[in-house]
């Protein structure tokens, strides 16, 4: 479980129409916003990285009053605990014993990427 | 009340940031029971790029479980991006190299002590010392050892085995950055600071895709540029539409290597529109074409040939578009450049950042808040530990020439080894030093053995297969922490400690130190490298030349600094007063030159006032009435030099056979080989293989879609990589990262290794490439890294 303590930079004046949206991600908690109420603290709670990452792009696109999301304490000593155990599996990574595979033909299939058209400009 | 441990870690953290920003908190009172989030927060500086980020590390039970930015440090104000935080995961991967390996006859590595492990290294040393001579050995390090770490190979090998025979990648990254600052200013690395970000109008970003590769710099720029989008303008020069170039207000998209002729036409349209600063350029602007001065005038009628239609023609770069670069960049100043490896992996990389450098001499845009030219570096430490501790084989500690005898003179004396100890002649440079390696009985190849240190050229050095056989016929020494391409190559593997093992100072793109200290134990039985260097050292019978080889890292670490700190200390690069004690105690670090433990460290170099070596004579005599001086101005007048150098394009255009350029980088989720972040699971996941960026219409050419296997192959090797069609790159350019230690999408068999005559950096950013394709989409998603030490290095080539 990754644990933060983050920024949110948010449109001026907006900030309670940001925490009311805010309610439908169970996942993040307000703690505390400036005089201004241009920044909001808030936590946010994964169970790794890459659904941290998600859940963010999630916020930004679900409210966009909220015009940059900054993390500034990132505790990650579950996920440490994890790894020095070896529960999360490294042998997925392991290179073939050859590391060669220039035989195209000779690869497994698998899906096509087919995000990066869409993310295309 | 009680609270659980993530409650009680979601409130300091939340108090933390809340601290950063200033923002009011009151957290429950049960926040501060019994429990406590992490046994201590230790100081430090974030690895992962060349910012400098200021963090504590959290530590508990001997592991390190969290970071947080340090909020007071000028790099990066208390903020973390996601290269930074997820990349530390790696220390603890199962694969961390933890004892010495010797290779058996077998061909099998075998685990040995480390007294066993050094015994040989330093009976090989010695035999081709005495054998073969002092040049037979070689030192190959890197811009992320610690700068004590350099700085004692650096000692060992010029001092001790009076040889020069010392690189590090630097030279493949940062070389034709030194080379632009020294021909033009006299002097290496950045007049300016980070600071100049908040006070800059105009900022103009070149072959820097900084939003992945510097994303706490790209944050502080596009921070700017949120607050006031009308007054604050971003210009960027670069061939593909990148993250970075996204919120440009003026793109400007030169074919890879056509852009001299830009920033040329951009001084043509500054000179024609009097927007020249007639002060700057008659008092501190010396026109020159390397070989000559010719005045201002000679300058205006040798840029007189880059109209804006000519060059357009060139580039591919629209007119309309270099022109309004040039209005911005000259009349809505300050005005703020930074570049990075597009500009300075080239074959002319010293003059596109002498071009650079013409822009803000010519407009008055340096030597004032906000205006500067600076070159962001790529690795932590390669300003500092490299650059400035002059571990590369023609520079001597200060970034100082070895060729200078009275430099050679100063740095004996502060050594105290014998006048004439140390070469005058400039060992061989990083392609030459490859190029040299090879077998004992080899007479072609005159390095016999090398030590490799925290980097990986069997993956990293461009047209790399052509490097490997001498790598795996001479005798190779590799220190790092995991099994890498080059550990696959060499005889002696030494496991090494990660930098929160061992502590040291990095120094940052800013001319800023900063002590990271030691935080947790290595795994196993590694070491630091300062302890490797040191124990080789006493193993020569060097130890009064390198005293700090006992078990106390720390100790070592200040011991080696101090020395350092002596040896540079009546230098232009003068850290003298920048003490371990002062280093441990300040939160932002300092910037030299910094003269006395007093002293605050430079912000502004070349100005008075701000700029210690304006008032010490005892190094450079500067004017008293000077108010801007370039002080290292070989001519001793206190300019700096504008050059009229010609065009020039890439060392391999495309042609009819090899159609297509190849430009290279990085992505956001690695670090260089990937040898650390493919080892993180999300990471890996991610960003799990290479692939090729191809435009639509090149694609359709092709018949390639997305996820199609391309073959792409140059005049050196091939690559086999899935595609991706993306508008963001131009018709006629490919792009390719180079993180994949994948044979197939090890994207440096393609590359080429031309260098730059004056830097001797590679061409890594240009090299004509052709392409067919290869088959319907795969799986190649297989996040492939060396995990066994024993696993054979690739045959084919």
């Amino acid at each position: 479980m990754i644990v933060t303590g983050s920024a949110l930079f948010i449109q001026a004046g907006m900030w309670e129409t940001v925490l009311a949206r805010l309610k439908e991600f169970p996942e993040v908690t307000y703690q505390a916003r400036s005089d201004s109420g241009a920044e909001l603290i808030v936590n946010f709670e994964a169970d790794d990285h890459a659904a941290l990452e998600a859940l963010c792009d999630r916020v930004k696109h679900a409210i966009p009053e909220i015009i940059e999301i900054a993390h500034m304490y990132i505790n990650f000593e579950e996920e440490i605990e994890k790894i020095a155990a070896g529960a999360i599996p490294m042998s997925a990574l392991e290179e073939a014993s050859t590391g060669n595979l220039s035989d195209a033909s000779s690869l497994p299939v698998a899906q096509r990427p087919d995000e990066t058209e869409a993310e295309s400009s | 009340m009680n609270i659980t441990r993530r409650e009680m870690i979601k409130l300091s953290a939340a108090a933390f940031a809340a601290s950063a920003l200033n923002i009011p908190f009151a957290p429950s009172a049960g926040a501060s029971g019994d429990q406590i989030e992490v046994d201590q927060w230790i100081k430090g500086t974030c690895r992962f790029c060349g910012t400098g980020c200021g963090v504590y590390i959290g530590v508990r039970g001997g592991k390190v479980v969290g970071l947080r930015g340090n909020p007071k440090a000028a790099t990066n104000f208390g903020f973390l991006c996601v290269k930074g935080f997820k990349g530390y995961m790696s220390m603890y991967h199962p694969d961390r190299l933890t004892y010495p390996l010797v290779r058996g006859e077998d061909d099998q590595f075998k685990r040995v002590s480390w007294d066993k492990a050094l015994d040989l290294v330093v009976q090989k040393f010695k035999e081709f010392h005495a054998k073969h001579g002092k040049d037979s050995v070689a030192y190959y390090g890197s811009g992320q050892c610690m700068t004590e770490e350099s700085y004692t190979f650096n000692k060992l090998w010029k001092g001790g085995f009076r040889s020069n025979m010392v690189e590090g990648n630097p030279r493949l990254c940062m070389a034709s950055a030194v080379g632009g600052y020294v021909t033009t200013f006299g002097t290496d690395e950045p007049a300016g600071s980070y600071a100049d970000i908040e006070k800059a109008k105009t900022f103009f970003i070149v072959g820097s895709n900084m939003a992945e590769c510097h994303p706490i710099i790209f944050r502080r720029i596009a921070r700017q540029k949120t607050k006031d989008p009308e007054n604050i303008n971003v210009i960027v020069c670069e061939p593909r539409l990148t993250a970075t170039a996204r919120i440009a207000d003026v793109w400007l998209p030169a074919d890879p290597g056509t852009d001299l002729a830009v920033f040329h036409c951009m001084a043509r349209e500054i000179v024609k529109n009097n927007w020249t600063d007639t002060w700057f350029v008659d008092n501190l602007c010396r026109f020159t074409t390397g070989k000559q001065v010719v005045g201002l005038k000679g300058y205006v009628e040798f840029l007189e040939q880059f109209t804006p239609d000519a060059v357009e023609k060139l580039t591919r770069c629209p007119a309309a578009n270099i022109q309004e670069a040039a209005r911005l960049f000259a009349t809505d100043g300050p005005t703020l450049s930074l570049w990075t490896m597009g500009l300075n992996q080239r074959t002319r990389g010293v003059w596109a950042n002498n071009l650079i450098h013409n822009l803000h001499l010519i407009t008055g845009q340096i030597c004032k808040e906000g205006a500067d030219s600076f070159s962001l570096t790529g690795q932590p430490n390669a300003c500092g530990g490299v650059r400035e501790t002059g571990s590369l084989c023609h520079l001597l500690p200060g970034t100082r020439p070895v060729a200078n005898p009275a430099v050679r003179a100063q740095v004996e004396k502060a050594w105290n080894v014998p006048a004439g100890t140390i070469d005058a002649k400039p060992g061989f440079h990083t392609m030459q030093m490859f190029a040299s390696l090879g077998a004992e009985a080899d007479t072609a190849k005159p390095i016999k053995a090398m030590l490799v240190s925290t980097t990986n050229p069997a993956q990293s050095l461009p047209n790399a297969h052509k490097y490997v056989k001498g790598m795996k016929d001479a005798f190779l020494v590799v220190a790092d922490i995991f099994p890498t391409r080059t550990t696959q190559l060499a005889d002696v593997v030494l496991p090494a400690a990660f930098i929160y093992e061992k502590g040291g100072v990095y120094g940052c793109s800013e001319r800023r130190s900063q002590l990271t200290s030691k935080c947790v134990e290595p795994p196993g039985e590694a070491k630091p490298d300062l302890w490797i260097a040191a124990q080789i050292a006493k193993r020569m019978g060097l130890e009064k030349l390198i005293p700090w080889n006992g078990d106390d890292i720390p100790k070592s670490c200040r011991m080696a600094w101090d020395d350092y700190r002596e040896c540079v200390k009546l230098t232009e690069h003068t850290l003298y007063g920048i003490t371990y004690d002062r280093l441990l105690k300040t939160e932002e670090g300092v910037q030299w030159p910094c003269p006395t433990e007093k002293h605050p460290g430079t912000a502004r170099r070349y100005v008075r006032g701000y700029d210690p070596i304006m008032d010490m004579p005892e190094i450079v005599k500067v004017p008293p009435q000077a108010r801007i001086y370039f002080y290292a101005d070989h001519e001793h007048e206190g300019k700096a030099n504008v050059f009229l150098r010609p065009y020039k394009g890439a060392e391999e255009p495309p042609d009819k056979d090899y159609p297509f350029f190849l430009t290279t980088g990085r992505v956001i989720e690695h670090w260089h080989s990937s040898t650390m972040t493919m080892r993180v699971p999300e990471i890996a996941r991610s960003q799990p293989n290479a692939y090729l960026e191809i435009n639509p219409e090149d694609a359709a050419q092709y018949r390639i879609k997305n996820g199609d296997l391309v073959k792409i192959t140059s005049r050196r090797g091939f690559n086999i990589l899935p595609a991706r069609v993306v508008k963001s790159s131009l018709p006629g350019i490919l792009f390719v990262p180079w993180f994949d230690q994948d044979w197939d999408r090890m994207i440096n068999r393609v590359t080429i290794d031309a260098f730059d005559d004056g830097s001797k950096q590679p061409e890594f950013k240009i090299c004509a490439v052709k392409i067919q394709r290869a088959g319907d989409p795969k799986d190649v998603a297989d996040m492939r890294i060396v995990s066994d030490v024993n696993a054979p290095f690739p045959e084919k080539t």
